[in-house]
């Protein structure tokens, strides 16, 4: 695609998607400290993570900005517009992505003051997956690539089943185990912020999809497979 | 951007900037001044010129008269109360004038008495002076059988000898006006009897061998006959073909010849068109020699291609966007001419029609071939009249021997300047209060 | 600052356009400004025809009421139809398809005469009105329609060039509504007007889009967007795209489209 005629136009634009960027990296970072902290207890790392939140916030007020700054003096039109709007609308959702980790580190500090856990390994499964699919469309979304965005909202569906695996599981472990009910619980809740994550992921890709082919991944296209939410779990 | 080239800064200051704004700031004075100069010569040949003809021509508006004591006596005019009106009219028509004024004069100058003085006496009042006193008759017949002192005009030396132009001073050979005539101006202007007013018949009469008595109304009738033909003419066909060039006709060759051919007939010496009008006009269709419709016709056709080519400029300069409004609405082609072009460009036709009228009033040559050059005393009364113009007259009288016809020649030059120069002034006005801003 | 009003309606398209081009070309001399283009254009819609200059955005206007007609040489070729009846046919009176057709220019034209000689010229030379009385009333009814009729209405006799530039060319509008038009052509109406009164303009653009077929040149893309249903897309006498104004503004089909409304070429 070429340039625009006038440049200045191109850098904020350049400006806004490099703020993006960054919100990605750093919510992907505050995801895997979160889950390292969670997987060694470690209280430090837990604070460090519920502290790094504010950088997050800062960023989104920043795109925030820069947006309505090229609303205001470049009257964007077409791909411009999908692309300012789409970058208002990740911005918003990658900074809950970071409130998920936050609260993922929240959860963890509770976890300590109890007696120590050991965190079900599905969970790490979970976050991997979670992370994988930041880091992919994000990828998509600076290489400008719809099918890889694409792929990433089509592997919603896997997480999902991990999560329902990884629910199962849990419960068993809670009616093994009642005197741990406390900790597993908020594993429960850990693991339902990965799958939200992973929703969060889902709609990163439908607004990359949007901004480059103006076309909308509607909702009823998205496969359900979590029922957790919606049905009880039998054993 | 690192690879773009930068210029040296200007140093605006350095001396041989100083040195070209001097130079700059110079040639600018020099070329003012040099039009200002030239502003002033034309100046100062005009002021030359109109002075010289003023001077000329000032005194031509004033004619030298006498006053004598004329007795009315019967014997010559008849008796109004014992004679019917015709038969005393008859009488007085074929009265010898001459009698009464060689009567007025003897009284006057009772030491003249030879035949040969007497005549010579009679040579220092104007021919016309019979004609003045018949008609004073006619008009007042109560007038027969009394004496009244009536202010006749002088003969044509004695006007020039008033007006200083014939040296009293020179010997008697070289003089016009001899020492028994002078003797006579003398003892007349001693009994407060020669006067100098202003020519009310200069502007009345028509032309006559006697400068006294020439005056320029027939040429001025014979030249508003001419121009009133000329414009009848000229204006509809010029108008209507510059409106037919620019908006209808094709844009073809035989367009674009037809436009040549009207430019180059705008460069024509005007004697041509004398020229063709005596061909044709006369040798052709046989219209009457010296008449007005003659000369409009030729004028007409001398006038045309200014016309035209005024009335194509105005209209070339009505904006296309009235135009195109006009056509949007749904106005046919004649419309859009007629309700708003030729309405628009109707200041600048009018002023290009008064100066081809000014143009035409002057012209001297064309009227010449066809003939209105013979010398006419009455008063044109129709287009069909033999006639003559301003500046032939003005002709005429140039080549004339008289030397107080001089005077009048300036005279009638004011008179032409005068009525050009207030159609230009009408031009000018009429621009002025039609101008629009589009 | 997207007209979102109009969203076109499969069910409606069946309707028959007021005007219909088909396979248009236009040359000037030799040289091809029109290729081959082919359009519809409906009652109660604004169409804007945008592009770069030099696009035959104009001179496609300019065919649409045989304004062209004048340009010696201009030849059209192609099939151009009002109500179904190709206008270009001979027996077609030029004149009364003006009429029906009318045109606001670029420049505020009016005639240099009194406010109601303006409006009243055209009604008076196709014999509109039959009395002063009806003369009255159409120019009452198109300076109403105009937006003019109480800044005007106590000096009706004051020249039309004596008012500001936006009014004036509103006066334009209500003397080409003045003859009872069913098309209304706008060469860049705005293009000399500030902002205000341009804004004053598109208003009124959009009260007369329910009465008359509006099409629109305009050389700005924000005035297209705010102002018209549907936009084609000229570019070096191609038309490139044609569709609904919003996404043609949000998702545009074609590459060029994109980048000219973008400002990715000039």
């Amino acid at each position: 695609m070429n340039d625009h005629i006038v440049k200045a136009y191109d850098n904020e634009l350049k400006d806004l998607r490099s703020i993006v960027s960054r919100m990605g990296g750093l919510a992907e970072e505050q995801l895997v400290a979160a889950m390292k902290a969670l997987r060694e207890l470690d209280a430090d790392g837990a604070w460090h993570v519920r502290s790094s939140d504010r950088a997050l916030d800062q960023l989104e007020l920043e795109a925030e900005r820069a947006a309505i700054v090229v609303f205001a003096r470049r009257a964007p039109v077409a791909d411009d517009l999908r692309e300012v709007v789409a970058a208002l609308k990740m911005t918003g959702i990658i900074e809950r992505i970071g409130d998920y980790a936050k609260n993922i580190s929240k959860r963890t500090l509770a976890i300590n003051e109890a007696a120590p856990v050991v965190m079900p390994l599905l969970l790490d499964q979970m976050a991997d997956e979670a992370r994988r699919m930041i880091q992919d469309v994000m990828d998509a979304y600076v290489h400008r690539d719809a099918d890889s965005a694409m792929e990433v909202w089509e592997r919603d569906e896997a997480l999902d089943n991990l999560h329902n695996a990884a629910y199962r599981q849990i419960l068993a472990r809670m009616m093994e185990n009642p005197n741990q009910i406390g900790a597993l619980t908020h594993f429960l809740m850990i693991a339902k912020n990965l799958e939200r994550i992973g929703d969060q992921a889902t709609n990163i890709a439908e607004q990359v999809y949007y901004t480059i082919t103006g076309v909308m991944l509607e909702d009823a296209r998205r496969p359900k497979r979590d029922f957790t939410s919606t049905e009880l779990v039998e054993e | 951007m690192s690879n773009t080239r930068e210029f040296e800064p200007t140093d605006w200051k350095s001396p041989e900037m100083q040195a070209r704004i001097r130079r700059r700031y110079r040639r600018d004075r020099n070329f003012r001044a040099m039009g200002f100069s030239a502003v002033v010569l034309a100046a100062l040949f005009l002021v030359l010129l109109i002075g010289r003809i003023v001077q000329d021509g000032a005194m031509g508006f004033m004619q030298t008269s006498i006053d004598l004591d004329v007795t009315f006596s019967e014997d010559i005019l008849g008796d109004p109360r014992t004679l019917d009106a015709a038969a005393f009219e008859e009488q007085v028509r074929q009265a010898n004038m001459t009698r009464l004024l060689d009567a007025a004069l003897t009284a006057q100058f009772p030491e003249v008495t030879s035949r040969r003085d007497r005549r010579a006496l009679i040579r220092i009042i104007s021919g016309g002076a019979r004609e003045q006193l018949r008609t004073m008759v006619l008009e007042q017949p109560a007038i027969v059988g009394t004496t009244k002192t009536v202010r006749l005009l002088a003969a044509d030396d004695i006007d020039q000898l008033r007006k200083g132009k014939i040296d009293a001073d020179e010997p008697e050979a070289n003089r016009k006006v001899k020492d028994q005539e002078l003797g006579w101006y003398n003892k007349l202007v001693e009994e407060d009897r020669v006067s100098l007013n202003f020519h009310t018949r200069f502007f009345t009469s028509g032309d006559s061998r006697d400068p006294e008595l020439a005056g320029i109304w027939g040429a001025t009738v014979g030249s508003a006959l001419t121009l009133v033909v000329t414009l009848l003419i000229a204006f509809p066909v010029g108008v209507l073909t510059a409106i037919y060039l620019e908006e209808f006709a094709p844009q073809n060759r035989l367009t674009d010849i037809i436009e040549i051919n009207i430019n180059n007939l705008a460069a024509v010496p005007s004697i041509v068109f004398g020229l063709l009008g005596l061909a044709v006009f006369l040798g052709v269709m046989h219209l009457p020699r010296s008449a007005p419709m003659v000369g409009g016709l030729t004028l007409a056709l001398m006038t045309l291609p200014t016309i035209i080519i005024a009335a194509r400029a105005s209209i070339k300069a009505v904006p296309p966007s009235i135009r195109d409004a006009a056509r949007g609405l749904g106005a046919s082609p004649m419309q859009v001419v007629f309700h708003h072009v030729v309405p628009l460009a109707m200041p600048g036709i009018l002023t290009g029609t008064i100066i081809g009228m000014a143009q035409a009033l002057g012209e001297t040559a064309p009227l010449l071939m066809i003939g209105m050059v013979a010398f006419i005393v009455d008063i044109p009364g129709s287009f069909t009249d033999a006639a003559t113009a301003l500046p032939v007259q003005i002709f005429l009288w140039a080549d004339s021997p008289e030397r107080a016809f001089v005077e009048k020649t300036s005279a009638a030059i004011m008179v032409l300047l005068t009525f050009l120069i207030s159609m230009n002034g009408l031009a000018i006005w009429l621009r002025q209060k039609f101008e629009r801003q589009w | 600052m997207l007209d979102m009003s109009t969203k076109v309606d499969p069910m409606t398209e069946t309707r028959k356009p007021k005007m219909a081009a088909k396979d248009v070309n236009v040359f000037y001399g030799d040289n091809h400004a029109v290729k081959g283009i082919s359009l519809d254009l409906y009652r109660d819609e604004v169409t804007a025809l945008i592009g770069p200059s030099g696009c035959g955005k104009s001179t496609f206007l300019r065919c649409l009421n045989r304004m062209n007609d004048t340009v010696a040489s201009c030849r059209v070729e192609g099939n151009i139809t009002l109500d179904g009846d190709n206008i270009y046919d001979p027996k077609i009176d030029v004149v009364q398809l003006r009429a029906r057709v009318g045109m606001v220019f670029q420049k505020p034209n009016p005639f240099p005469k009194s406010i109601y000689d303006n409006i009243a010229y055209g009604p008076r030379i196709h014999g509109l009105a039959r009395e002063r009385a009806d003369l009255d009333e159409i120019v009452a009814i198109s300076l109403e329609k105009a937006g003019l009729w109480n800044e005007v209405k106590d000096r009706l006799d004051s020249p039309g060039t004596a008012l500001s530039g936006g009014q004036q060319q509103r006066l334009c509008i209500a003397r080409a509504i003045a003859v009872n038009p069913e098309v209304i052509l706008m060469d860049e109406p705005c293009s000399a007007l500030d902002p205000i009164a341009t804004a004053k303009v598109e208003a009124l653009i959009d009260e007369l889009k329910g009465k008359y077929a509006i099409i629109i040149v305009t050389h700005s893309m924000q005035q297209a967007a705010r102002i018209s249903q549907k936009t084609a897309f000229f570019h070096m006498g191609d038309l490139v795209e044609h569709g609904d104004t919003t996404q043609i503004f949000t998702s545009p089909k074609e590459e060029r489209t994109r980048d000219y409304i973008t400002g990715r070429f000039g």
